[in-house]
């Protein structure tokens, strides 16, 4: 266990600097960026609330950022981690007009954590099922099967495929609604307290952004599985194993199952955590409002106290996935937890 | 499960099969490999092609000239989109765009990748330590938010800044690759051999241990071009980056947001890029049969 | 049980092993028949790549998927070759049960000692948990283990003698009527060696199971084994008595292979190696296929096999020498 932690400790001290890095970087970002945010806010203040002088409104902005230009680069800097680590990430300014950064992202979390974690593990679990099976029907026809199966697969873009299947359900079929979290029917349904019909909705509209991306997906877990299998089929406590009597599902599932998934477990974990940037492409074309949507939207105003803030929370995310797996993979692995 | 052998025909058996295997077997499958790397190889060269010398022949695909959204005919292969103008023009004029992304980011992240790749395998050391820790870091960025999050700040959609935004990403994995393969040559008889003769670190890098990994950098190029190409199109269509030119993603970009996936009659505009892309991934998927039966030395000894 | 060496419990007949490889057909067992006495202990000797660790393997039916099989092997009159894979199961590890040598990665990395002596017991409908762990700890005291310490730990925790001991624990955990020991004491260091070879005589005394070791070893053979059966290319060239066998050597290679041990009954000088190379199991030699390293070549040898021929009681050879032509 003490070699556990030890590893554990070393990875999460790695992933502090690099979040650090990467916080200063977006510092360095928001330095060269042309344009100044705070004139943006500042203008706006004073519309909406009515002051007298630009100045005024100037200083209130210069409240609310995160840091202001005083002149000495390392004076900001300073002022700029203590306003990060103390959860001020800046306000939006075009997204939506002065909502704080972390509202923002904390509301489109949810979201993509629900649509990406169902995805994976949908996928995943599909693939090693299917992984396994593809392992034990080695005929011919299963090698070229397989073979034509995975040109196929990795060729297509998954941009490709999302739009076919919303093109079939989604116009064609019109049994699937083909964008949005949730549509009028949620809305109502929220609106009279039916909580039930709201979750309703929301399940109907996330069914082709799970589908899609299991269908993109499952095929690399599938591939994965089946290679770690086949390498393990006549591996020698397989041998022993059989030769003891062993029932062949005991053997498909402690001998060969659990031993393949070993490697293939940690790369689902890490999956799951770098989810959070990999949504981008889903979100945007199904316009669900989650963190790679808020990216986007980000982007195209150039609203850059939140574009930074993304930034920040994806590498937060892709650092904290990789502990969650080394932590994970020393449980699974008795060779590294008994030490 | 072996198989148990009823009758006492073994040695009659074991004679046909070789005789099948050798005389059959193998030649049908190394034919069959080739077959889907030329017509990989096809498919690229009419790509090229497209780009290369389309527009000398196509005429430039101007709007309002045609009705609009003819479906696919004669006259015009792809038909016409919301403005009237000719779809097959715009996949030919905008190929060129499409295309170099993909090599400006596999040459330049395939060079990068090289040059820490061998430094870091081959000198070990700190220097290995330091780069194996830049490579593990760039390996965990994510490509997509990077090249949306910069292009924004820089304001441009440029193909090659696209293109090189992408490379910030791509050369860790050629540089990982690269390193294990220059660790395991370094291992190597010849090697010690160039060493004791005095020659030169960067010489034997060179011209030692980097043939020895053509096969795997053959194939890893042909990869990052078509994953590249992939990215950058998935990247434009989402309207993701401002645009330049007129590439396929621009294309695809333009064709859902006047909402030509909603019906039959309009699909057409929508589905021809698209096609175009999936078309050129799968040719170069089946390239790379080509280039293992070029470089791969195991399929040239089963040929013996 | 009881030792009835009249009894045969294994006969072989005309077994061949052919592994299918893409330069060729091996021959690992070429055509090999012989009977196995109930009680009696049996080494099988012979150079690496003799096939002896095939004929084993073949024994207990865990050859590799690209292996032809052709012939009988009859265990108390069951040809175990013809049975289905879930009908022989039942009959694993209770009638026949295997060791598989050190070096190997047998025991399966996630799982602790006591975690094996479940599984083989459950898979053999044994659901009582008591019942298991005291027949363990009876088993792994029997190999000189503690059990308390052995018990829960996970195999590259153990060292490689331990393991061993460990896996000759498991194959004794239904008393079978045949036990197959593949190069027990190889890849062990020597003091551990003397150790398990002491653990086996031990064994060999207490339960009555028939016994096959297949090993180079013939130092160890000599000690632990009744009977011999000498291996070469593929076929077995001797059969006799292990006392007589190693006394009084009829084959040639035989003869050599003995004079090729250094054992505690001679000196160093009386050590000679073996001349030639090991024959090639692809393309074995023609006629007896121990010819282009025998020192008493005939020309008959050259052109023609000779048959395993029953010389005495119960002493088989295949060498011309012995026969009137």
């Amino acid at each position: 266990m003490k070699t556990l932690i030890k590893r554990v400790a070393t990875t999460a001290l790695y992933g502090f600097v690099i979040v650090f890095f990467v916080v200063c970087v977006t510092f360095v970002l928001y330095k060269i960026m042309p344009g100044d945010p705070l004139y943006d806010i500042a203008l706006e203040l004073q519309r909406s609330r009515g002051l007298p002088s630009f100045e005024d409104a100037y200083e209130l902005a210069k409240q609310i950022a995160m840091f202001y230009p005083s002149g000495d680069p390392l004076d900001e800097l300073l002022k700029y981690l203590r306003s990060f680590f103390t959860g001020n990430w800046g306000i939006s300014t075009f997204v939506v007009f002065g909502m704080s950064v972390t509202t923002l992202i904390f509301r489109a979390l949810p979201w993509t954590l629900f649509i990406i974690s169902t995805s994976t593990t949908i996928s995943f679990s599909l693939g090693i099922i299917i992984g396994r099976e593809l392992a034990y029907r080695r005929g011919r026809i299963a090698e070229v099967a397989t073979t034509i199966f995975t040109i196929i697969w990795q060729a297509i873009p998954d941009y490709f495929v999302a739009v076919a299947l919303i093109i079939v359900f989604g116009y064609q079929l019109k049994i699937l609604p083909p964008a949005g979290n949730y549509g009028p029917e949620g809305e109502i349904a929220l609106r009279s307290g039916n909580l039930l019909g709201y979750y309703l909705d929301i399940l109907k509209h996330s069914i082709l952004p799970i589908f899609t991306f299991v269908i993109n997906a499952f095929g690399g877990w599938a591939l994965a599985m089946r290679a770690a299998c086949i390498r393990l089929l006549e591996s020698d406590h397989v041998v022993y194993a059989k030769s003891r009597g062993v029932t062949p599902r005991r053997i498909t599932s402690a001998y060969i199952g659990r031993i393949a998934m070993l490697p293939i477990f940690t790369s689902f974990v890490i999956s799951l955590a770098r989810s959070v940037g990999g949504s981008t492409f889903i979100e945007n074309l199904f316009r669900y409002p989650g963190v790679g949507l808020l990216l986007a939207r980000a982007s195209g105003s150039r609203d850059i106290y939140l574009l930074c803030g993304v930034l920040n929370m994806l590498t937060i995310a892709t650092v904290t996935g990789n502990i969650l797996a080394d932590f994970v993979y020393g449980l699974l692995d008795p060779r590294i937890r008994r030490r | 499960m072996s198989e148990v052998v009823e009758s006492r025909w073994l040695y009659i058996r074991i004679s046909i099969e070789r005789f099948i295997y050798n005389y059959i077997y193998m030649p049908l499958k190394i034919i069959w490999h080739v077959k889907l790397g030329f017509v990989g190889l096809c498919i690229i060269t009419f790509y090229i092609l497209m780009a290369a010398i389309g527009p000398l022949v196509v005429p430039y695909p101007k709007p309002y000239i045609y009705p609009r959204y003819l479906p696919p005919s004669l006259e015009h292969p792809f038909g016409t989109d919301h403005r009237g103008a000719d779809i097959f023009g715009m996949i030919v004029w905008g190929a060129k765009d499409t295309l170099i992304i993909g090599f400006y980011t596999g040459t330049i992240s395939m060079l990068i990748g090289l040059f820490v790749g061998l430094i870091a395998g081959y000198k070990g050391g700190v220097a290995d330590r330091i780069l194996d820790g830049a490579i593990n870091i760039f390996l965990n960025i994510p490509a997509t938010p990077i090249v949306i999050i910069i292009a924004s700040i820089m304001r441009s959609g440029h193909p090659a800044v696209v293109a090189l935004l992408l490379t910030i990403t791509a050369w860790a994995g050629f540089a990982r690759a690269v390193r294990a393969l220059t660790i395991s040559i370094k291992a190597e008889a010849f090697i010690e051999v160039a060493k004791s003769l005095g020659l030169p670190d960067w010489f034997i890098m060179l011209r030692e241990v980097l043939p020895n990994m053509a096969s795997y950098l053959a194939n890893a190029y042909r990869g990052t071009i078509a994953s590249a190409i992939a990215q950058s199109q998935g990247i434009y269509f989402l309207g993701l980056v401002p645009f330049y030119g007129l590439n396929w993603g621009i294309i695809s970009n333009m064709a859902w947001y006047v909402g030509a996936q909603s019906s039959i009659r309009t699909v057409h505009f929508l589905l021809a890029p698209m096609i175009m892309i999936t078309l050129l991934q799968i040719g170069f998927a089946l390239l790379s049969y080509a280039i293992d039966a070029i470089f791969n030395p195991r399929l040239r000894e089963e040929m013996e | 049980m009881s030792r009835n060496p009249d009894k045969t419990i294994i006969s072989i007949e005309y077994l061949k092993v052919y592994y299918r490889t893409s330069r060729g057909y091996v021959k690992a067992v070429d055509d090999v028949s012989f009977q196995v006495k109930k009680g009696l202990s049996l080494g099988v000797a012979g150079e690496s790549g003799c096939g002896k660790s095939t004929l084993g393997r073949a024994l207990i039916r865990l050859l590799p998927s690209n292996a032809l099989v052709e012939g009988r092997i009859f265990l108390e009159g069951v040809d175990i070759l013809r049975l289905t894979e879930e009908e022989f199961r039942g009959l694993r590890w209770k009638k026949i049960s295997y060791v598989p040598q050190a070096s190997q990665n047998s025991l399966n990395p996630i799982m602790t000692v006591y975690q094996h002596f479940v599984d083989t017991a459950q898979s053999h409908g044994i659901e009582d948990k008591a019942e298991i762990m005291k027949k363990a700890q009876e088993l792994l005291s029997l190999v000189g283990l503690d059990p308390q310490s052995v018990m829960n730990r996970f195999p590259h925790e153990l060292s490689g003698g331990m393991r061993q001991r460990a896996v000759i624990a498991l194959a004794l955990m239904f008393n079978p009527d045949v036990v197959i020991l593949d190069e027990p004491t190889t890849a062990i260091d020597p003091l551990v060696q003397r150790y398990i070879l002491d653990t086996l005589k031990e064994i060999k005394n207490k339960t009555a199971s028939t016994i096959i070791i297949i090993s180079h070893d013939i130092g160890a053979l000599l000690e632990l084994t009744e009977r011999m059966a000498i291996m070469y290319a593929g076929k077995i060239v001797e059969h006799s008595r292990t006392d007589v066998l190693t006394s009084t050597p009829s084959h040639p290679y035989t003869d050599a292979l003995v004079r090729s041990t250094l054992m505690l009954s001679r000196d160093v000088e009386s050590v000679k190696p073996i001349y030639g190379l090991p024959p090639s199991l692809l393309n074995p030699p023609p006629g007896c296929r121990f010819h282009p390293r025998c020192p008493y070549t005939m020309d008959i040898c050259r052109r023609e096999e000779p048959p395993l021929v029953e010389m005495d009681k119960d002493h088989f050879v295949a060498c011309w020498l012995y026969m009137k032509r």
